[in-house]
């Protein structure tokens, strides 16, 4: 393209600022939210499901309902790779974004795109790991 | 062959309309062409009563903000799309009509918190001048700089999740006040003020930082403000 009068070619004037794909953009800090989020949701529910296999392996009460429960239930919970791997992933990934916003409250500063990036490579491996091996 | 963006506009007049409609249009595609230039394609040719808003059309005033496919974004700045939808920033804001919003409530919010400098010498009718002009810091000057280029375009506040959730009155006053409290004349109670309008209720998330247009690290400036709230600013 042949640059015009004022020196610059027409196709590649970019304002100032310009962050013009932004809608298709993908957002790092959303899926850091959204990620946080769910596996915090995911903590929650597994350690409610473990409290109530446990619940009934070992209260006579619930045992009695049906004796096969809890053993079953946890069996799945603790051997299916899958349930194993996603248990981690949402351990480690909690755990690490939870540990940034701690210490950036306290001074510690880091760029928030590779912060979490970073944390979802370390969850991925340990959640892939998990299941995996 | 002349290429055609399928563009589909959020439509709501409040004293006609029950219920919001989306209209959709096919507009002319063209090299460069930003979201606002279909916004004006579509009022001069196809529906001569579409309500929106510009002014600058070069990202400095931020009036044109809407969101388009979900995201908000400057219309002025942002690609067209081959196919987009294009809606009002709302919620939080109320529609006044089609892509208008009320933006009554920052204005309130400003207007209350007084977002300019006051001083002791202001408030007894002097002016710091007489004593010759303010020193401060380059870095002092630089920081207030940066946050003092807000176009209050209203983007961070849409997208924060804490203003949607809590009672948070958004990323851009906690910056303002913040900027206040640093500023070396102001002598008003800018941390009470911050911490009344919900600092402590932001989630940390950076999506304010990210989206903003003019880059002010936004999230930076609530956990600083807590931090010197917490620990004292050092000065």
């Amino acid at each position: 393209m042949s640059k015009g009068e004022y020196g610059f070619s027409p196709g590649r004037v970019r304002l100032p600022r310009d962050r013009s794909r932004r809608a298709e953009s993908f957002s790092v800090a959303r899926l850091g939210r959204l990620l946080y989020r769910y596996s915090g949701a995911v903590l929650g529910a597994f350690v409610l499901l473990h409290v109530l296999g446990q619940g009934f392996l070992r209260i006579p009460a619930l045992r009695a309902i049906s004796p096969e429960v809890g053993s079953s239930f946890l069996a799945y919970l603790q051997h299916v790779p899958v349930v194993r791997g996603v248990v981690f992933f949402a351990v480690v990934f909690h755990f690490l974004y939870g540990l940034r916003i701690m210490l950036s409250e306290v001074g510690w500063r880091s760029a928030h795109r590779p912060a979490v990036a970073g944390t979802v490579v370390l969850a991925l491996i340990a959640g892939v790991w998990e299941a995996a091996f | 062959m002349l290429r055609h963006l399928n563009v589909s506009v959020y439509r709501f007049d409040p004293a006609k309309d029950g219920v919001p409609r989306y209209d959709t249009f096919s507009v002319p595609a063209f090299p460069e062409q930003r979201v606002l230039d279909v916004l004006r394609y579509i009022y001069e040719n196809e529906a001569s009563d579409l309500a929106f808003e510009f002014a600058c059309r070069t990202s400095r005033c931020g009036t044109c903000s809407v969101l388009v496919n979900g995201r908000s974004v400057l219309a002025c700045q942002e690609r067209a799309k081959p196919n987009m939808r294009v809606e009002p920033l709302s919620p939080p804001f109320p529609v006044v009509r089609d892509l208008v919003v009320s933006r009554q409530q920052v204005d309130d919010n400003r207007k209350r918190l007084n977002l300019t400098p006051v001083g002791l010498e202001s408030t007894q009718g002097g002016i710091p001048s007489e004593r010759g002009p303010l020193r401060i810091s380059e870095e002092k000057a630089e920081k207030q700089q940066l946050i003092n280029s807000c176009i209050n375009c209203q983007l961070c506040v849409t997208e924060c999740p804490a203003v949607h959730l809590r009672e948070f009155e958004g990323p851009m006053l906690m910056a303002q006040l913040r900027r206040l409290d640093e500023h070396p004349v102001d002598r008003q109670d800018r941390a009470g003020q911050a911490v009344e309008g919900g600092l402590y209720e932001c989630f940390s998330c950076d999506i304010c930082t990210e989206v903003c247009p003019v880059e002010i690290p936004l999230a930076d400036q609530i956990r600083h403000f807590r931090q010197d709230i917490l620990f004292g600013d050092g000065s």
